[in-house]
């Protein structure tokens, strides 16, 4: 298995910077968001919200730093599949995070709850808190969406999961923003319900998220076929390739899996073809080539 | 739809009370208060007074009422009050029935202290804000 391919080590390090000012703008939203949260619903879903913005730029992070170790005694395979493992882990806390504020804002919804909403405490009293509200949701929807948009070619590029799946989070935070927002100004105008709506709208867009990254953790998980990315079809460049190995194998049977960026063939039967380096088997476009990692021949007997 | 509504709701600009407390007493000229009984002299002559004072903001007359405060609380929030003066914490059994405002006079207390403190409906945020503006008038008068 190869650590870090020479084709994408400079799409990795601006992943990586990417990432870094992520966590630093999600930060500095988080301790907005918080200050201005006060007791509205709506403020209180989409602070967690960004909260859990931050879990994909760290598991990244942290897959990238275990990424790039060797293989070791105890982990002959290397660690390509750790963010797999985390994103898992991270898009369950989405789910279940998600599903309580639901809850939690559909039984306020029941009983009816109206939200107080009373002036800015450091501003005075003639200055109500929803509005600082709105500027600080305002805030939080800029630098996600500059992000979202920078991140989602390189994502492709380098054929990162947890990356992709975060440039769409980002790029879906804008409504969050816009839901809070209306849910405060409704508040404004007298709806008390609007509040609550909002927050279940936000909620329901978190289990959204955790969803669409459980998919994509778990079919990497159980071994399954290269996905394309973003989607849980099989892509396209993986059904080329398993014709290609079985062409140049005379192969019977030819399985692809994924980990992490990487894909891993195991050719059953055939005889290997004289040119047997891994790159040199890639069907594809040749600048993607880096993608297959290993190729397992089986060769059947004569 | 929305549009006609936010039109309507634009001849005052946010926030409005679901309940329409401010237009309510605003419209009608009368306060509806509850004074909770049982506080040392001086505190209960310092509720009295804020209570004429929002009346007065208002231009309202102060229709005042003493009693316990879970009796009178239980007025409040079936909408026989607009408001009740009392002695309370923040931190109070009544914070997740009804909302309270600043301390009166203004002070930083902590969350446990008991001080002066006015109860409304929740969510009847304009006629909370109205409230925390003449508490913020008048408490440089009631200092100490």
């Amino acid at each position: 298995m190869k650590h870090v391919p020479q084709a994408i080590e400079a799409d990795l390090k601006h992943a990586r910077a990417l990432e870094l000012w992520t966590l630093f703008w999600q930060l500095s939203i988080v301790a907005v968001m918080f200050f201005a949260m006060g007791s509205s619903q709506a403020m209180k879903s989409a602070w967690v919200e960004d909260v859990l913005g931050m879990v994909p730029a760290t598991v990244f992070l942290v897959a990238l730093h275990f990424e790039q170790k060797a293989p070791t005694e105890k982990f002959p395979f290397g660690f390509a599949r750790v963010n797999s493992l985390a994103f898992l882990i991270a898009s369950a806390a989405l789910i279940f995070m998600g599903l309580y504020l639901i809850y939690d804002g559909g039984m306020k919804l029941v009983r009816m709850e109206h939200p107080t909403i009373g002036a800015a405490p450091l501003l005075g009293p003639d200055v109500w808190m929803g509005w600082v509200m709105l500027a600080a949701l305002a805030y939080s929807t800029v630098p996600p969406i500059i992000l979202g948009r920078l991140k989602q070619p390189v994502a492709k590029r380098l054929q990162d999961k947890v990356l992709h799946t975060d440039a769409l989070m980002q790029k879906a935070d804008w409504m969050t923003g816009v839901a809070g927002g209306v849910g405060i100004l409704g508040v404004g105008f007298g709806w008390w319900w609007a509040d609550s709506a909002a927050a279940v709208l936000i909620a329901v867009d978190i289990v959204n998220d955790g969803r669409r990254a459980l998919t994509i953790a778990t079919a990497e998980l159980i071994d399954g076929a290269p996905r394309e990315l973003g989607r849980n079809a099989v892509a396209d460049e993986a059904r080329s390739l398993r014709q290609g190995l079985q062409s140049k194998f005379g192969a019977d049977r030819v399985r692809l899996r994924e980990s992490g960026r990487f894909i891993l063939a195991e050719v059953d039967g055939g005889k290997p073809p004289a040119q047997s380096d891994p790159e040199a088997l890639w069907s594809g476009d040749q600048e993607r080539r880096w993608r297959l990692a290993d190729v397992t021949a089986t060769v059947a007997r004569r | 739809m929305g549009m006609v509504a936010l039109t309507l709701c634009a001849c005052a600009p946010p926030p409005h009370d679901p309940d329409a407390t401010t237009r309510h007493v605003e419209r009608q000229g009368r306060l509806r208060a509850g004074l909770v009984a049982g506080v040392a002299p001086g505190q209960a002559e310092r509720m009295r007074r804020l209570a004429g004072d929002i009346a007065q903001a208002h231009h309202a007359r102060l229709d005042a009422r003493t009693g316990p405060a879970g009796a009178l609380m239980r007025d409040l929030e079936a909408g026989r009050l607009d408001l009740v003066v009392g002695v309370f914490p923040k931190r109070s059994p009544w914070s997740r029935r009804v909302a309270f405002s600043a301390p009166f006079p203004k002070a930083d207390v902590a969350k446990d202290t008991p001080v002066v403190r006015v109860a409304v409906h929740p969510g009847e945020n304009r006629w909370l804000m109205g409230i925390e503006r003449t508490i913020a008038a008048q408490s440089g008068g009631e200092q100490g």
